[in-house]
């Protein structure tokens, strides 16, 4: 594929990058290494800083403090138009003078590239994207999915050290959603390209990345491969996040491989590896995914509740059960797991406790 | 049920401007257009037998087609004017950042549609004659030794029509340049663009077309305008809607000015739909 | 943005506000006629348009007919914007030109044409010109209303409907309030379009009722005294605590600048 080619390598380094508006800290002292090819994705709730984060990159914003490293090199000094990136938008932001060739073509004619050049690069761009036949449309005849991948093809043209994303398929509906990111994923990885992807959509990050990298605040929670992130959540922020989970609180009771946890509702559970202090308390993570259900037994010791709703889901379904004592847990089973649990009926939750977290109780 | 009380509703909506435009201006202006067919005669003023005469007598004349040949410059040149003028002044208010600043410029260019006509064409003699402000300024620096003529020439009827009407070709441009997506500059300038670069590519382009509809109507306003011809222009700036305003309240030759008027209209009409056209044909992505 | 582009626009600012200046200071004169800059300063012109009867009188018949045509021209140019966006976007497109159709037929040949009809009817009096000034003032509420509705929420009818308002009280309680600042601004200026309005009323003015922009035209054919700089200048004063006043109560300019 020659529409990558060698202009300095594609890795990116932020360093402590620094930035707020008004008093109103955005980023804080904010880490981040992407290697050549890697597709990371920022993730995290509205206003958490990862737009700030793509624009500073790009050049829009400065830093407060910190330092943008491009293929070894500060770029905070270079301004956004000799940066060499490109970026998908949100909105699209085709050129609606322009036609889906020349839309592709921006970034080489700005440059002074030779026509010849430009019609060969452009023509392997809409190659790549699937849109040869439309390179004489204007963008308003496209549909939203279409002038997406223009986008995305207008971006890859100037042959950019990294591709910036910004929440690039939130304006497409979900199965449209669901298709473009399958493209996505090929094209980048035929390319080759590092990527830098906004989204607020925790499944699109796992279907999409290498890495994830769970902003809060202005900070990182977590940066780890999609697997870990959704396995071994680093706190109950990132449980909440990623994924769902069910929260419990109680007290740690013995600390270690296995733990024990003293639930508020006065329960004694087992738990995986427990790395707090006896007594402290504690708030338990759980997916649903990882609860079974069953009737009510004899069992003395039992985490037993009551189900108070029942909500088919297609191949599975989904739970949700009060506990004695206090606490609301959710449990997703297939359909013949579900079977004999019905609405009001009593059950008894039974746990793997290894795939139940404990952490500290306040980063709820 | 659902349309009947839609359609009370409505009624009671519609029937005051339906009377209002189709009374007094629909009937008036069939009214006007048929005077146009009318026979002109001196001493009973209109006949009662069609004719198309009325048209002839200025088609068919030199002196009124260089009268309608000047009517169309004067407005060209006018409209150039103010989209020269006007496209500095949208960009600069749209590139404005404060309330205040903005609520301020504002003011200032809405002022020539505010402020009546004739007062500012009767400053504008003030600034523009011999001893104008203007002259004496000139001569106090030193430019020239001799008064530009201004007052009574084609160059101070554009001046003073151009200013009258400016507002527009702001307006529709600052309009033009607001509803850019601020993505787009953005898009532009990663992917190499240099802040030239985005006015010249995507910028201009974009705000073209409005600038073009505000300065088509400032050339419409003008074809139709008598007051600044009259004042700035001192009779020797000879113009359609002058004409007309002549044979009515002066010569009584209604049919004659009906004639000039569905000319003058046609002739309008006729250049706004050109131009239009032609728009269209350079900027392919504005055709629907 | 590029300093001489800026340089530019504010050379251009001034040149749009030079005149007005030049008014009021001209009013100021002290000499016998119209010079800019002023030949001394004195009251005198002041005093002196203070006792020209015509043009007093003209000044209060235009501002009477000014204040008619918006008082008829708001509601009938509100309910036909209302009416208007309320139909399919087929017919709105075919009825908006139609209905605001004195903007786009040259002012000349309305104020011709109402000149013709108003003979016939004998109405070549006040009444006759606050007509034709309606006629002009219409198409701008209509305009400016169409805007602020496009701008508006439309299901906020349908939910005020739904919940039992009839036909007048969506209008009156949801659909007017959501149209306040086209209305607004609409209506100052179909005030002004009436209070400058020379070009209608030159037509139908007569003897006896003759507006302030058609007494000033017709002086012009002379030579003008500094009286007309000075009731000029009146004419600006107002305009300016108009705006100023609507600016203050209902943030206009603000709205139109954004
Ligand atoms: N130009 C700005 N001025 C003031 N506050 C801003 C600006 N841009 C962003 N913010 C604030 O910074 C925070 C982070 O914004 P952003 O990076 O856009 O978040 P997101 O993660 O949703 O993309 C938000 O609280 C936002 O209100
Ligand atoms: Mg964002």
């Amino acid at each position: 594929m020659t529409l990558r080619t060698d202009r300095g390598t594609g890795a990116l380094e932020l360093r402590a990058l620094t930035k707020s508006y008004g008093g109103n800290t955005v980023l804080d002292r904010m880490d981040l290494t992407a290697s050549e090819g890697e597709f990371i994705s920022l993730v995290g709730p509205s206003g958490c800083g990862k737009t700030t984060t793509l624009n500073i990159v790009a050049g829009f914003e400065v830093p407060d403090g910190g330092d943008v490293i491009l293929g070894g090199r500060s770029v905070l000094d270079v301004p956004s138009y000799r940066r060499g990136l490109g970026m998908v938008f949100q909105s699209h932001a085709l050129f609606p003078h322009m036609t889906i060739a020349d839309n592709v073509a921006f970034g080489l004619s700005v440059r002074r590239t030779p026509k010849s050049e430009i019609r060969a690069r452009v023509a392997e761009s809409l190659d790549l994207v699937r849109l040869s036949a439309f390179a004489d449309r204007y963008p308003r005849e496209l549909s939203g999915g279409q002038q997406q991948r223009v986008g995305i093809a207008r971006a890859l043209t100037v042959q950019p050290r990294i591709i910036l994303m910004d929440e690039p398929l939130s304006s497409l509906d979900a199965k449209l959603r669901r298709e473009m990111q399958v493209d996505l994923k090929r094209i980048q990885r035929a390319v080759g390209i590092t990527a830098l992807y906004v989204t607020h959509d925790q499944e699109e990050a796992l279907t999409l990345s290498d890495r994830i990298v769970l902003m809060n605040k202005g900070r990182i929670e977590q940066n780890d491969t999609p697997e870990a992130i959704y396995n071994k959540p680093a706190n109950a922020f990132v449980a909440g996040f990623i994924g769902e989970a069910s929260f419990l609180s109680g007290t740690v009771v013995q600390s270690g491989d296995p733990g024990m946890v003293r639930l508020d509702s006065g329960t004694l559970l087992k738990t995986g590896a427990a790395q707090l202090l006896a007594g402290s308390k504690a708030c338990l993570a759980i997916r649903p995914d990882r609860v079974y259900l069953r009737p009510l037994g004899a069992a003395q010791d039992a985490l037993a509740g009551t189900v108070r709703a029942r909500a088919f889901l297609g191949t599975t379904v989904r739970h949700i059960v009060e506990l004695d004592g206090g606490g609301e847990i959710m449990a997703q089973l297939t359909v013949p797991e579900s079977d004999g649990i019905v609405e009001d009926g009593r059950v008894e939750v039974m746990d793997d406790p290894q795939d139940w977290r404990l952490f500290p109780a306040e980063s709820t | 049920m659902t349309r009947m009380r839609t359609f009370l509703g409505n009624s009671a909506l519609a029937p005051p401007v339906l009377t209002v435009m189709g009374v007094f201006f629909l009937l008036p202006m069939m009214m006007m257009f048929a005077q146009a067919f009318l026979p002109f005669d001196s001493r009973t003023l209109t006949g009662t037998t069609l004719t198309l005469e009325n048209f002839g007598r200025f088609l068919g004349d030199p002196v009124h087609l260089a009268t309608f040949w000047r009517t169309f410059i004067v407005s060209l040149m006018t409209a150039l004017l103010a989209m020269a003028a006007g496209y500095p002044l949208a960009w600069h208010l749209h590139s404005l950042r404060s309330g205040q600043a903005r609520l301020w410029c504002t003011l200032i260019v809405l002022m020539p549609l505010m402020i009546s006509l004739i007062v500012a064409s009767f400053a504008w003699m003030l600034l523009l004659g011999n001893n104008g402000a203007f002259n004496n300024a000139l001569r106090w620096i030193g430019v020239i030794d001799r008064p530009i003529r201004l007052m009574n020439t084609v160059t101070g009827v554009v001046i003073v029509s151009a200013y009258s009407t400016v507002s527009y070709p702001i307006l529709t441009t600052f309009a033009a340049l607001e509803n850019i997506p601020p993505e787009l500059a953005r898009s532009a300038r990663i992917h190499g663009a240099s802040e030239r670069q985005i006015f010249a590519r995507v910028i201009l382009p974009l705000s073209l077309p409005e600038l073009l509809a505000g300065g088509l109507i400032t050339f419409s306003l003008t074809m139709a305008a008598f007051v600044v011809p009259f004042m700035i222009g001192g009779g020797r700036v000879n113009v359609v809607p002058l004409m007309i305003y002549q044979h009515t309240l002066q010569l009584f030759d209604w049919p004659g000015a009906a004639a000039l008027g569905i000319l003058l209209f046609l002739l309008t009409l006729a250049f706004v739909w050109f131009v239009t056209r032609l728009a269209q044909l350079f900027m392919p992505w504005e055709r629907r | 943005m590029p300093g001489p582009v800026r340089l530019l626009a504010w050379a251009l600012y001034a040149l749009i506000l030079l005149p007005i200046v030049m008014v009021l200071g001209a009013s100021l004169t002290a000499g016998g006629f119209l010079t800019f800059p002023p030949q001394g300063l004195s009251l005198r012109w002041w005093q002196a348009m203070l006792i020209d009867r015509e043009l007093l009188r003209g000044l209060m018949i235009s501002l009477r007919i000014a204040t008619l045509t918006l008082v008829i021209s708001v509601p009938v140019g509100a309910l036909a914007a209302i009416f208007l966006d309320r139909q399919n976007a087929r017919w709105r497109n075919a009825l908006v030109p139609v209905l605001t159709a004195p903007l786009s037929v040259p002012l000349v040949l309305t104020g011709f044409a109402l000149l013709v009809f108003f003979t016939r009817l004998g109405l070549l009096n006040e009444t006759g010109l606050v007509l034709g000034h309606v006629v002009v003032s219409v198409p701008y509420v209509i305009r400016s209303a169409l805007v602020s509705l496009s701008l508006s929420d439309r299901t906020l009818a349908r939910a005020a409907e739904v919940h039992g308002a009839n036909p007048a009280q969506v209008i009156w309680k949801v659909t007017l309030p959501m149209m306040r600042h086209g209305l607004i601004s609409g209506g100052l200026f179909a005030f002004l379009a009436s209070l400058n309005n020379i070009v209608v009323s030159v037509f139908i003015a007569k003897p006896g009722v003759i507006p302030f922009p058609v007494v000033l035209f017709s002086r012009m054919e002379n030579l003008a005294e500094p009286s007309v700089a000075a009731a000029s200048t009146l004419v600006i004063v107002l305009t300016a605590v108009l705006c100023m006043l609507l600016e203050w109560r209902y943030d206009l300019f603000r709205s139109l600048a954004r």
